[in-house]
């Protein structure tokens, strides 16, 4: 396997959504959000997108306040964690903002947490106002409907990814990428149906096809030559205690 | 062949380390191939020797439960969590003191450094106590006496020789320096003599 990232439909909008934030136009608001279900690789998109963009990392947790995000911040951009959020607040846009500099994003993970309390918004907002640098919240499946619900904080989001998963043509994709063989139409579509979109188990499942075909001499395997043979190692099932004799 | 002054200066921070470093942050556990996979012209040969650096000094540890052999499977290991606040990755290692690219991590280096420095302020110590005791007993002194009584105190501070004029600078004017720690008994001898001058 060749290990590399295919840019699939999902990590292209998300690249491109970062990118307009990036450039937008004065007056507009700079935040987006990034959400989707579990497995369908937001954490290295993020990490990957992070890295093209020198963009700063956070995490936010259930006990955050605004002080203990700013601080976080800080320590992020190199500095210290200050008694006054103004302070801090300072550091931040003077760091963001040095001259000669690009502007870097912002990635807030586990941003479900900072929805809790408005106060940690505003001085997201007040960062992104001052140093023209976007501020990318990312949650899980249920943050957009949240948020949607609340006009005030949906109005400031200008950017709505949502990852969806591979389809038949990104499987292709990262098949083309990262596979050292060539898989028939009929396994590729076998591959699709049987990982259920997830990049995670298509990456096995493909590193297992390719060391059979590798060790039967094969440079292009079917569908028929693989078999019913399982692709990933999932987790196992146990039967209930009801079930059990 | 002109000398050149060596100066002590930071180590730069590897730009695809940092990158690395960042990524592992942000995937909290994580295998080397999903490192080189969130960096744009990463290999796994340099990811893997810089992950083999940072596990030898003890900032990563590898996670249990990997089987060799299972296609897809690979090691997974998580940042030593007292660096994994660190926004960049560090440069020298907090166990011996060297740089992280240093191929042995021996503890030892580091506490012989400490031990030879405990042992150099106690020499001077000891040194200077014997001096006080010496000098404390004598019922009185002579000019001569009392400067080589400083100079048997305070042995850091020896009188260099100019380099370029080749001349000693002229003594300084006695009790300048370290009066407060002389012995009381010499302290009023030396007082009655100052006052005297």
């Amino acid at each position: 396997m060749k290990h590399k990232t295919a840019m699939t439909k999902d990590l292209r909008r998300f690249k491109q959504s970062v990118d307009d934030l990036l450039n937008r136009p004065t007056g507009t608001e700079g935040q987006g959000l990034l959400w989707g279900h579990p497995g369908l690789g937001k954490t290295t998109a993020v990490a990957y997108v992070c890295n093209q963009y020198d963009g700063i990392f956070v995490r936010a947790l259930g006990c955050w306040t605004v002080t203990s995000m700013l601080g976080d911040l800080c320590r992020e951009l190199g500095g210290h964690r200050m008694c006054r959020r103004s302070d801090m607040v300072e550091y931040i846009v003077g760091e963001l903002a040095k001259p000669g500099c690009a502007p870097r994003p912002i990635f807030v993970d586990e941003a479900d947490y900072c929805f809790r309390k408005f106060e940690m918004v505003d001085a997201l907002r007040d960062i992104y106002d001052l140093s023209r640098c976007p501020v990318i919240m990312i949650g899980m499946e249920d943050i957009a409907r949240q948020i949607k619900t609340n006009e005030r904080v949906a109005r400031r989001i200008t950017q709505w990814v949502e990852f969806e998963g591979l389809d038949l043509f990104d499987t292709a994709l990262v098949v083309e990428e990262c596979c050292e063989v060539a898989l028939s139409d009929d396994l590729l579509e076998y591959v699709h149906k049987e990982t259920g979109a997830n990049i995670g188990r298509v990456i096995i499942g493909l590193t297992r096809i390719e060391k059979f075909a590798k060790a039967n001499g094969l440079t292009r395997i079917t569908s028929a030559e693989w078999g019913g043979q399982p692709l990933y190692f999932d987790q196992p099932t146990f039967a209930g205690k009801g079930k059990r004799k | 062949m002109s000398s050149k002054s060596k100066k002590a200066t930071k180590p730069k921070i590897n730009p695809s380390h940092q990158r690395a470093w960042r990524s592992m942050r942000i995937l909290r556990e994580w295998s080397i191939p999903a490192i080189v996979c969130t960096i744009e012209g990463a290999t796994v040969a340099g990811i893997s020797k810089f992950v083999a650096s940072l596990e030898r000094h003890g900032l990563v540890e590898k996670l249990p439960g990997y089987k060799k052999g299972r296609a897809g499977d690979h090691q997974r290991y998580r940042i030593y969590s007292k660096v994994a606040d660190q926004p960049t990755p560090p440069q020298v290692c907090h166990v011996c003191g060297q740089l992280i690219n240093a191929r042995v991590c021996e503890p030892l280096i580091k506490q012989t450094e400490t031990e030879t420095e405990t042992e150099t302020e106690r020499g001077a110590e000891k040194r200077a106590a014997t001096a006080r005791a010496k000098f404390a007993a004598m019922p009185e002194l002579t000019p001569e006496q009392l400067a080589q009584a400083e100079a048997e105190l305070y042995p850091k501070k020896e009188r260099k020789r100019d380099t370029q004029t080749g001349t000693e600078p002229a003594p300084a004017e006695y009790p300048s320096e370290g009066w407060h720690v002389l012995p009381a008994a010499l302290k009023r001898r030396l007082g009655g003599l100052h006052d005297a001058t």
